[in-house]
C-alpha cells in the first residue's frame, strides 16, 4: 500500500508520505541501521552486564509482553482492564504449580494457553455490553477473586508467602542462569513485538481501533463487536499468561503480591506512559515499570516509583495522551518537515 | 462480494407497510416505498418527519414494528445490522463517525470489513490467505480514494483534516467494499456552499461509475434538487408525496408540510 | 467445597438452630449496608452531578481515617484534632482532585476518568505508605466495647453509631435534593448540564462543591470503617468495590434502587463471609455480580447505538 504524493504535496505532507512510504531508500537505510544499533545494544548487555542487571533486562522483556497484551485490550480495543496483572498471575503460578508436579514444559505451555483462553472469555463475556466503569469494576472483581484464591488455598498455592519455582531446563540451559533467562525472554518479546506489529496490518488491528474510538461506526461495517472484545480479552490473557510463565521460571519465585490491584494499575501506567496502540509505547511502558523501581530504590527512595506512577497517570493522561512514543513520533514528524522545508512558514511550524 | 450479487436486482430496496413506534410515540406509519433500483433517491420531510428513522430501519439500528424491508429477494426487517451490511447494506451518518487518531487509509480499510477476513490467528501468523486479504483490501481502499479525491490525505490523521473532508472519508468507508444500496444520513449538513457543490459532484461520480441505489435524508432543497432523481417526502411517519424531484418540491403537500421553515421550497 | 471454612458447616447448623444467630448476622449484615449506603451517596452524587466515576474515592477516605491515627499516635496531637485534620484533608484532596484534574478531562476522552484517579488512587496510597506507614493499627473506639444484649441478640454501639449515621444521611440527602434549591439545581444539573446552566445555575460550582460534600463522606465513612476494623493504605478498598457493585446493580443515576442494593448487599456479604471465610465474599460478589448482569443486562447496556436524527 503505498501513497503516490502529488506534484503540490506541502512539505509537511512530503515528510509524512516519506513516512509512510515503506519502500523509499532512505527508509530501508534507517530500518537497517536501527537493526544493527539494536544487535550492538542486545550484545553489550549480554556481555556487559552483571548477573542481577541481567535478570532485571530479561524482566523488561517479559513485563513488556504483559504490557503489549494490555495494550491490545485497553489502548487498541478500549476495553479498560484492572486485572491484566491477575492473567500474569495465572501463567506464572501454572508454572509454579506444574513444575512442583513434574509436568513436562509442553504440556505447560499448552496449559497455560488453555488457562490463558478461558480467562479471557470468563472475563470477557460479562464485560461484552459494559463500558466503562461497569466494565472495569467487572474486570477488577475478577481479580480479587483471584488472589482470594491464591491467598486462601495455602496448601496448593502457599497463600500470600508464595511458592518457589525450580528454574526451567532444557538440553543443559537452565534459566536460573542470568544469561539464558535474558536470552530466552528476550526471544519472547521478540516473537510478540514481530505479532504485535503485525496486528496493525491487520483487519483484525482495525476492528479492535473502531470498537474502541466508535462502536457505532464499528457496527455500521459490519464489524462483530462482541467477538471483537473477546478476541483482545484472549489475546490480553495469552500475552501476559506466557510472560507470567515464564517470568515465574525466570525469578524463581511467585507471589500473590506480584499480581494484586498495584501491579495491574502499573501495567496500565506502562501503556498509558509508553503510548497506546504501538509496540515502542509497550516497550518503553515495560522498562519503565521495571526499571524505574530500581533506581528508585537505589536512591533510598522505593516508595517514590508508586507515587511517580499515580502522577504520570494523571499528568499523561491529560497532556500527553499519545505518551512518550506518541511524543517521539510527533518530534519525529517535526524533525522530518524541519529537514525538508526552508525557514519555518507562517504559523511558525 | 460482487460476485453474488444478482445484478437485475442489485440495489433493489422496497419498504412495504414498514412501522416504527416506540411505545406511544409513532415515528413511521405504513411505510410503502419502491425506491427505482440504481437511483439516487432524496428522503425529505420536516424535522422529526422519521427520514432518519427510516433509515435505523433500514440499516437496522432500529427495529421495525410491522412491516419488510426487502432488499433484492431477501425480506431483511429480522436481520441485525452485520447481515445487512454483508448483503451490501451501508449507511453514513450526520456526523461523521471516525477514528480519530488513526489515518484516512485506516479508516476507510476498516469498511473492508464485509469483503471477508481470514481467522485472527491466520492474520497474526501473516499466512498467505492474510496477504492476499490484506492487498486486496489495499486495492478497494485505493479505488475508493481514487473515487473521492482523497489520494492527497490519505496518510494524514484524520482529527487534522478540515469538516468537509472527514464527510468525505466517511463516505468513502461507506462506499469501500463496493455496496448496493448505500443510506446517507444529511450529508451536505455542515459544509459551506462550495463544499456542497464539491461533495455532490462527487456522489454523482461515484454513482455514475458503480451500480448502487443510494438514498439521501436531507434537508438542503438545491443539493437535493442537484443530485436526486427520485424524491420521496415525509412527514409525520408517512409518504406525503413522490416522484421527480422538481414535482416532489413543488407538490403543495410538501409545501405544507415545510410551512414556517425559512427556505422558500418553490425557489 | 474447598472453599468452606473449616468450622463452618459446625457453625452453620449451631446457627440456624438459633434464630437469634441468623438474625445476628443478618443485622450485621444491614449494618454494614448502611454503611455502604452513606458512601454510596457521595458515587452517586459525584456521579450524577459530572458523569465522573473517582477511584480514589476509598483512599480520601484512608488519608482521612489513617492520618488522624498518624496525627494522634506518632505527632500526638489531641485525638479530636486529629481527627478534625484528617476530615480536612480528604475534603481538600477531594475538591483538589476536582479541580486540578478533573476538570481538565479532555471531552472526547472517554473512561479516563477512571485512569485518573486511579493515579490519584496510586499517589494517595503510595503517599500513606510513605508518610504513616504499612502496617495496620487499631483506630478510634467509636462505642465498639459498648454492648447490649436483646433476646439473644448482641448489638454493639458502634454499630447503632454507623446505622443511625448511614439512615440519617440517606433520609438528609434525598430531603436536601427534594425540597431545597441547591438540590433542585443538583438534580437540574444531573438531567442536562447544559440547560442549567442556560438557566443560570452555575455548574461548575455546583461539582466542585459536590465533591468537596464527597470527600467529607469519605472521610466519615473511612473513620467509621477504620473503627471496626482497622487502618492501613489498603483497608478502604474492598469497601470501595462493594460500593460500586450496589451503584452498579441499583443504576447510578437513581437513588432508591442503588440505596437499597447496598443495604441487600451488605446482608448478602455478611452472610457470604459467614459461610465461606473471612476473605470469602469475594467470589461471592463476584457470581452475584455475574448473575445480575446475565439476567438483567439491558439495564446497563449504553446507549451507543443511537442513531437519533
Amino acid at each position: 500500500m503505498t501513497d503516490a504524493p502529488l506534484a503540490d504535496e506541502t512539505e509537511a505532507q512530503k515528510a509524512e508520505a516519506a513516512m509512510g512510504g515503506a519502500t523509499s531508500f532512505r527508509t530501508r537505510r534507517w530500518r537497517l541501521l536501527e537493526a544493527v544499533l539494536l544487535l550492538g545494544l542486545v550484545t553489550a548487555l549480554y556481555g556487559g552486564l552483571s548477573a542481577y542487571w541481567l535478570v532485571i533486562v530479561a524482566q523488561v522483556c517479559l513485563y513488556t509482553v504483559a504490557t503489549m497484551g494490555l495494550d491490545i485490550l485497553f489502548g487498541r480495543t478500549g476495553q479498560l482492564s484492572l486485572s491484566h496483572a491477575s492473567f500474569f498471575g495465572l501463567g506464572a503460578y501454572v508454572a509454579a504449580l506444574a513444575s512442583a508436579h513434574g509436568i513436562s514444559y509442553g504440556l505447560q505451555l499448552a496449559i497455560v494457553l488453555l488457562i490463558a483462553v478461558l480467562a479471557g472469555a470468563i472475563v470477557a463475556v460479562p464485560t461484552l455490553r459494559l463500558s466503562g466503569m461497569r466494565l472495569a469494576l467487572v474486570t477488577l472483581l475478577f481479580g480479587q477473586v483471584l488472589q482470594w484464591f491464591l491467598i486462601t488455598e495455602v496448601s496448593i498455592t502457599g497463600g500470600s508467602e508464595g511458592m518457589t519455582v525450580t528454574p526451567l531446563s532444557i538440553a543443559g540451559f537452565n534459566t536460573g542462569e542470568p544469561h539464558v533467562a535474558f536470552v530466552v525472554s528476550l526471544a519472547l518479546a521478540l516473537v510478540a513485538t514481530v505479532v504485535t506489529a503485525q496486528l496493525s496490518r491487520t483487519q483484525a488491528g482495525r476492528r479492535m481501533l473502531a470498537v474502541r474510538d466508535s462502536e457505532l461506526a464499528a457496527s455500521a461495517c459490519g464489524i462483530d463487536l462482541p467477538r471483537t472484545k473477546i478476541q483482545a480479552f484472549i489475546l490480553a490473557a495469552i500475552y501476559a499468561g506466557f510472560a507470567g510463565w515464564l517470568y515465574a521460571y525466570v525469578v524463581g519465585f511467585v507471589a500473590p503480591d506480584t499480581f494484586s490491584l498495584f501491579p495491574s494499575a502499573y501495567f496500565l501506567v506502562a501503556v498509558i506512559l509508553g503510548g497506546a496502540g504501538t509496540v515502542l509505547g509497550s516497550w518503553l511502558g515495560g522498562a519503565y515499570i521495571v526499571l524505574a523501581p530500581q533506581l528508585f530504590a537505589i536512591a533510598g527512595q522505593p516508595n517514590l516509583f508508586a507515587i511517580l506512577g499515580g502522577a504520570l497517570l494523571i499528568v499523561v493522561a491529560l497532556l500527553m495522551p499519545g505518551g512518550l512514543a506518541g511524543g517521539i513520533s510527533a518530534l519525529q514528524r517535526r524533525a522530518l518537515s524541519l529537514q525538508v522545508r526552508q525557514p519555518a512558514g507562517p504559523n511558525g511550524r | 462480494m460482487d460476485a453474488n450479487v444478482n445484478t437485475v436486482n442489485a440495489g433493489r430496496l422496497e419498504l412495504r407497510a414498514v412501522s416504527v413506534r416506540y411505545g406511544a410515540l409513532t415515528a413511521l406509519e405504513e411505510v410503502s416505498i419502491d425506491f427505482p433500483t440504481g437511483v439516487i433517491c432524496g428522503l425529505i420531510g420536516p424535522n422529526g418527519a422519521g427520514k432518519t428513522t427510516l433509515l435505523n430501519a433500514v440499516s437496522g439500528f432500529t427495529q421495525v414494528s410491522a412491516g419488510s424491508i426487502v432488499v433484492g429477494d431477501v425480506d431483511i426487517a429480522r436481520f441485525d445490522i452485520r447481515e445487512r451490511v454483508a448483503l451490501g447494506v451501508v449507511r453514513g451518518f450526520q456526523t461523521p463517525r471516525l477514528l480519530e487518531q488513526e489515518t484516512v487509509r485506516t479508516n476507510v480499510a476498516v469498511g473492508c470489513e464485509p469483503l471477508g477476513h481470514p481467522s485472527v490467528v491466520v492474520q497474526l501468523a501473516n499466512l498467505p490467505a492474510q496477504r492476499r486479504a490484506e492487498a486486496r483490501d489495499a486495492l478497494y481502499v485505493d479505488e475508493a480514494l481514487g473515487l473521492l479525491d482523497l489520494q492527497e490525505v490519505a496518510s494524514r490523521r484524520v482529527d487534522q483534516l478540515p469538516f468537509a473532508t472527514r464527510r468525505l472519508v466517511e463516505v468513502a468507508r461507506v462506499l469501500v467494499a463496493r455496496p448496493r444500496i448505500v443510506l446517507l444520513d444529511e450529508p451536505a449538513a455542515g459544509l459551506d456552499a462550495d463544499d456542497r457543490d464539491a461533495l455532490a459532484t462527487v456522489i454523482r461520480r461515484v454513482h455514475d461509475e458503480r451500480a448502487m441505489t443510494v438514498v439521501i435524508v436531507e434537508h438542503n432543497v438545491e443539493f437535493v434538487r442537484l443530485l436526486c432523481q427520485h424524491v420521496v417526502a415525509l412527514d409525520y411517519g408517512r409518504v406525503i408525496s413522490r416522484g421527480d424531484a422538481d414535482a416532489v418540491l413543488a407538490d403543495e403537500a410538501v409545501r405544507l408540510a415545510y410551512f414556517g421553515v425559512s427556505h422558500n421550497v418553490a425557489s | 467445597m474447598l472453599w468452606f471454612h473449616q468450622q463452618a458447616p459446625n457453625d452453620l447448623l449451631a446457627l440456624l438452630m438459633t434464630l437469634s444467630g441468623a438474625v445476628q448476622v443478618t443485622l450485621a449484615g444491614l449494618e454494614t449496608g448502611a454503611l455502604y449506603a452513606f458512601f454510596l451517596i457521595g458515587v452517586l452524587l459525584v456521579y450524577q452531578v459530572s458523569k465522573q466515576i473517582n477511584f480514589s474515592y476509598g483512599q480520601m477516605g484512608m488519608v482521612a481515617a489513617f492520618g488522624s491515627w498518624w496525627l494522634y499516635s506518632d505527632i500526638g496531637l489531641p485525638v479530636a484534632v486529629a481527627v478534625i485534620v484528617g476530615i480536612a484533608t480528604s475534603i481538600i484532596v477531594a475538591g483538589l482532585t476536582e479541580v486540578l484534574i478533573i476538570r481538565r478531562i479532555p471531552e472526547k476522552r472517554v473512561g479516563y476518568d477512571l485512569v485518573v484517579t486511579l493515579g490519584v488512587l496510586l499517589l494517595l496510597t503510595a503517599g500513606a505508605q510513605v508518610i504513616f506507614g504499612t502496617s495496620s493499627q487499631s483506630y478510634l473506639d467509636l462505642l465498639s466495647s459498648s454492648r447490649v444484649v436483646l433476646s439473644g441478640v448482641f448489638i454493639n454501639g458502634n454499630d447503632v453509631l454507623v446505622v443511625v449515621i448511614g439512615v440519617a444521611a440517606v433520609i438528609a440527602t434525598r430531603i436536601a435534593l427534594d425540597r431545597t434549591g441547591a438540590g433542585l439545581s443538583l438534580r437540574a444539573s444531573a438531567e442536562n448540564a447544559a440547560v442549567a446552566r442556560s438557566v443560570g445555575i452555575n455548574v461548575t460550582r455546583l461539582r466542585t462543591t459536590i465533591w468537596v460534600i464527597s470527600g467529607l463522606i469519605a472521610a466519615v465513612s473511612g473513620i467509621l470503617l477504620g473503627s471496626r476494623l482497622s487502618v492501613d493504605p489498603f483497608y478502604m478498598t474492598p469497601f470501595l468495590i462493594n460500593t460500586f457493585i450496589a451503584g452498579m446493580i441499583g443504576g447510578m443515576d437513581r437513588f432508591w434502587p442503588p440505596i437499597i442494593a447496598a443495604f441487600g448487599l451488605g446482608v448478602y456479604d455478611s452472610w457470604a463471609m459467614f459461610v465461606f471465610g473471612p476473605n470469602g465474599d469475594a467470589p461471592a460478589v463476584f457470581v452475584l455480580a455475574l448473575v445480575i448482569l446475565s439476567a438483567a443486562p439491558r439495564r446497563f447496556v449504553e446507549e451507543r447505538y443511537e442513531a437519533r436524527a
